[in-house]
Formats: C-alpha cells, structure tokens, sequence
C-alpha cells in the first residue's frame, strides 16, 4: 500500500529526512517513532502530500507522490489528523464532518449517511449540533478522526494523535485505531508514545532523520538485542561479580542482591552465566528473564545512532 | 481550477462569518454611517450658507470625493474579514487537514477571496445606494438636476471598488503568512488603505480633480497593483510555504 525508497527532504542546508526505505502492508499499522525533530512530521507531510520530496520516491496505492496528477489522486484515497485537530471551532462536529465530505466531492445523500455512521460510532452523534468549541480534547480529537475518514479513505494519517489526552481518551483513540485496522484501513501512525507503539502497531519505524531500525516491535526486541537477566543471589560478593564478568561484557547493574545482565542470546548465554556464578560459589535464588519494553528498545536504538 | 471547490470554502467562511456577529455589525455600521452621515453633512453645508455658483461646483466637487470614499470603505470591509479568515485557519490550524483534501490551494484562495469580496461589495453598493438616493434629495434643490448616478458612480463602483477589494484581499493574504493575531493582520492589511487615503486628502485640498480622467487612471494603477500582488500572493500561499515558512 505505501512504498518509500530513498525519500529525501532538504530545507536549504538542513537535512530533514534522509533516505528513508520501507513498505507498509494493506491492512496494516505501521508507527514511525522518533524524539522530536526526528523527522516524523516531514515524513508524513510528504506522504500525504502537504509537502515537496526533495528526492526519493514514494508511492501509496501505486500512485505516485511528487507527481502532480497521481498527487490529487492520493488525497482521494487518504485521511489525515494532524498534531493540532484543527477543527472549526466555532461550527459543530456535523458541519465540520459535512464540509470535509463536500471537499471530498460525496453527494448530500452519501455525506449524510457516512456523517451520521461516523458520529454514531464515535459516540458523538447527540451533541452533533453543538459548536467544537465547546468539546473536551477527547472528543475533539475522536471529531478530527472521524473528519479524516468521512470520506472512507483507504489510508489514514495521524501525527501523535493520543498526544495531550488523558489517559481514557488516549485508550478511546486507541481503540478507535485498532477498530479501524478491522475494518481493513491502513494506517500510518506517528507517535513517541512507545508503549502505544507496541501495543497497536504491526510495524515501527525508528527515525532519527534516517530509519535507525524496521521491524514489528518483536523483531526490533531481538534485533537490538537488549533482552536482560536478572539473577537473585542469597549474597553478592566481589568473587561472583568477577566470575561474571569473565563470561560477560555487559554492564551489571546490582541492586542489593539482584543482578541484572544484559543478554544478547538468553538461551546460550544464560547457562553460561548461571555456571560462573555456581562455579564462584554463589547461591542463586531465582533467575528471571525480562523481555526489554519498547522503551528500552527505542533508547538503545537512538543511543547506538548517536 | 474548480469553482464548485472555491464556493465550498466560500459556503464555510459565510456559516462561520454568521455566526461572529461584530462582522455582520462592521458590514452594516461604516457603510450606513457614511451613506447617511455624508448627506447630512453635505445637506448641513448647503442649508447653512446663500447659494451661489461657487457653491454649486464646491458642493459637487465634494460629492466626488465622497463618492471615492467608497471605493476607500471597500478596503476597510475587505481587509477585516480576509485577515480574519485566514488567520482564523491559522490560529485553529486547520490549513494543514484542509491542505490533505483533494482541494488545490488556488481553490482555497479563491473561496476565501470571494467571502470576503462579495460580501464587501454588496455592503458598498448597497450602502452607495442609499448614499445616492440621501444625496440626491439633499442637493437637489442646489443643482436643480439629481446629481446621481453618473459615469462617476458607474466608474467607481462597477470598476474601482471590485480591483480595490481584490487589492486588499491580496495585501491582506500576504501580511496574515507573517502574523498569526487577526487583528495584526487587519492592521498590516490597512497599508493598502494608505494610497487611497492619500488620494481623497489629494482631492480635499484641490492638488487632484476626481475627474472620470482621473478615476480611470487610478483604475489602472491599481488593476497593476492587483497583478503584481498576485504574483506575491501565489509564491506566499503555496501549500510547501504555508506549512513550513508561515508564522
């Protein structure tokens, strides 16, 4: 559905995106994340069409981005919510709604079928009439979503779309995300929301002005290997440690008498472990394996690009 | 280019312009007040001194420059709802979601230019109409003929007021990229206010005659503006621009 080869963007000496490379599947939910500035705003601007490449090619739908004809076509095709809802706040949810679905060339009968499916299933169909103005963030942010998919677009965009929300309203949004892979949707995600990366997306993307790491949030966890065991001791002394550090290189975090290793492969490099310390005379209590959180993962990526 | 498109954007900016009742007041106060206030004033000069010939031409002569009051007018209304329109978009930041729709950003420009000229023109004609009507009843028993309309008027507001709107709209597109607060735009926007005001003191202090000579001439001089601002206006309002140059 979306294919980016070496997309590319420059402002004047600054390089924004640089040579980013990959695909995202019909169906699928692929998160772009990145600290700010990283580039993830440029990138979808360009995919959505908003902004210039300045090299590269990109295609959504075997459409080509940059081309002017095959440009007007994808945004036929696409939905976007930006950072900022940017909703008219002085007209109400079914005007906005409406006026997107007269942009998008719907009849009056589609508009107001699809308008009216929409605030239903957002929960926002009685206060409809009501000025945006007047709605918390949450529902401001569901009237955002469901503008950008009036007129049942094939991909969606959305620019750290549980940003500023309180915690329900970010779980509503991200619900509403899940659904919308049910229905069969693409979608295309920024966020540094590292644990809603790994609980919805299929994909992640980790930017830092290039593509530092692609894969599912499970493929990203082996590749950067940053899998971690904790081992629990009766005692920790100096002859374990040294024990330890004869099989591993890693850093040994202690905490009383915990320690924690970081494990490139746990399955051969856990027993090797467990045998030094025997060997040294340690009595190990219990061995627990800790699988690295997105976090993690994401700082080890950022930090081994630095 | 689709005119179905730009008067979508136009049908939009007139629900939101309903809705802020000051503009709705501003489009009716300054025209009644000057289609209203100009005959009383004209109709006070008139009463209050004997008749002579030298009245007659300075009584007309005045009426020609408030006939270009106008075409002045026309830049004030224009102005106030081009700068609120667009950085009203600005402030709400809903150019970006607006600039993902299959609209071109010439539509946009042209939806947005014509909610702020037709409603601008209607008030100016309208307001103009009940000027004429006052200020014919006033001098007619000076000139002893109704004084309007005349080729004046038709230069005036059939050509002067439309380019001097679409002027302002232009200025006012182009100062609302470098703010992001209407009312420094409105303010910025009035620069193009300044000629015409120079124009008017010019005629009050008898250094130019409004002849039809005259308002041709200045016709032309702004149908220039209004291209050479376009020019302006198309490099500052491209959807690349405004996402990543505007403030």
């Amino acid at each position: 559905m979306i294919y980016v080869e070496g997309l590319t963007k420059v402002f004047g000496d600054f390089t924004a995106v640089g040579d980013l490379t990959f695909q995202v599947t019909d169906g699928e939910i692929f998160g772009l994340l990145g600290p700010n500035g990283a580039g993830k705003t440029s990138t979808l601007r360009m995919l959505s069409c908003l902004i210039s490449k300045t090299s590269g090619d990109a295609r959504i739908d075997d459409l080509s981005i940059g081309n002017k004809e095959d440009s007007k076509k994808i945004r036929r095709i696409i939905g976007l919510v930006a950072e900022n809802v940017g909703l008219y706040e002085e007209l109400s949810a079914y005007k906005n709604l409406d006026f997107y679905g007269k942009l998008y060339g719907l009849t009056e009968t589609q508009r107001k079928e699809n308008v009216r499916r929409l605030l239903e299933e957002f929960d926002l169909w009685e206060v409809r009439d009501r000025p945006v103005a007047t709605f918390s963030k949450g529902m401001k942010q569901k009237v955002a979503i469901a503008r950008a998919l009036a007129h049942d677009p094939k991909v969606l965009f959305l620019d750290e779309p549980t940003a500023n929300l309180d915690p329900e309203a970010a779980k509503i949004v991200r619900d509403l995300i899940l659904n919308l892979r049910k229905e069969g949707k693409t979608i295309f995600l920024n966020t540094h929301n590292l644990d809603e990366a790994q609980r919805i997306c299929d994909k992640v993307g980790i930017l830092k002005t290039k593509l530092i790491a692609l894969g599912s949030p499970e493929q990203l966890k082996v590749s950067l290997r940053a899998d971690k065991t904790v081992i629990a001791l009766d005692e920790v002394n100096d002859k374990v440690l040294g024990a330890i550090r004869t099989v591993s290189s890693s850093e040994i975090e202690i905490d009383g008498k915990k320690l924690t290793v970081d494990v490139r492969n746990p399955q051969t490099e856990n027993p090797i472990l467990i045998k030094a310390i025997t060997s040294a005379g340690g009595n190990i209590v219990a061995v627990t394996q800790l699988s690295p959180t997105m976090e993690e993962v994401y700082l080890k990526a950022v930090r081994e690009k630095k | 280019m689709s005119f179905r498109n730009a008067w979508i954007v136009t049908q939009k900016e007139f629900s939101i312009v309903r809705l802020r009742k000051t503009l709705i007041y501003f489009y009716i106060g300054i025209p009644l007040v000057l289609s209203i206030g100009l005959p009383l004033l004209v109709s006070h000069i008139i009463n209050g001194q004997s008749i002579r010939a030298s009245d007659i031409h300075y009584v007309t002569g005045l009426m020609d420059a408030f006939e270009f009051f106008f075409a002045i007018i026309s830049v004030i209304l224009s102005s106030y709802t081009a700068a609120y329109s667009i950085v009203g978009e600005k402030i709400q930041k809903s150019l970006e979601p607006l600039l993902s729709t299959p609209i071109s950003d010439g539509e946009i420009l042209l939806g947005k230019g014509l909610s702020a000229f037709i409603p601008s023109f209607a008030a100016v004609i309208l307001g103009n109409s009940i000027y004429m009507a006052l200020m014919d009843k006033v001098s007619f028993h000076l000139l002893g003929y109704y004084y309007y309309p005349n080729l004046s008027t038709a230069i005036v507001l059939l050509l002067l007021v439309p380019i001097t709107i679409v002027f302002s709209i232009e200025v006012s597109t182009v100062s609302s990229s470098r703010v992001s607060d209407p009312r420094s735009s409105y303010q910025l926007s009035m620069a193009g206010f300044i000629p015409f005001f120079i124009v008017y003191v010019l005629t009050e202090v008898g250094v130019i005659t409004l002849t039809n000579t005259t308002l041709l001439a200045i016709a032309g001089i702004v149908a220039v503006a209004d291209v050479v601002m376009y020019t302006v206006v198309v490099k500052t309002f491209n959807r690349d621009e405004i996402l990543t140059s505007w403030k």
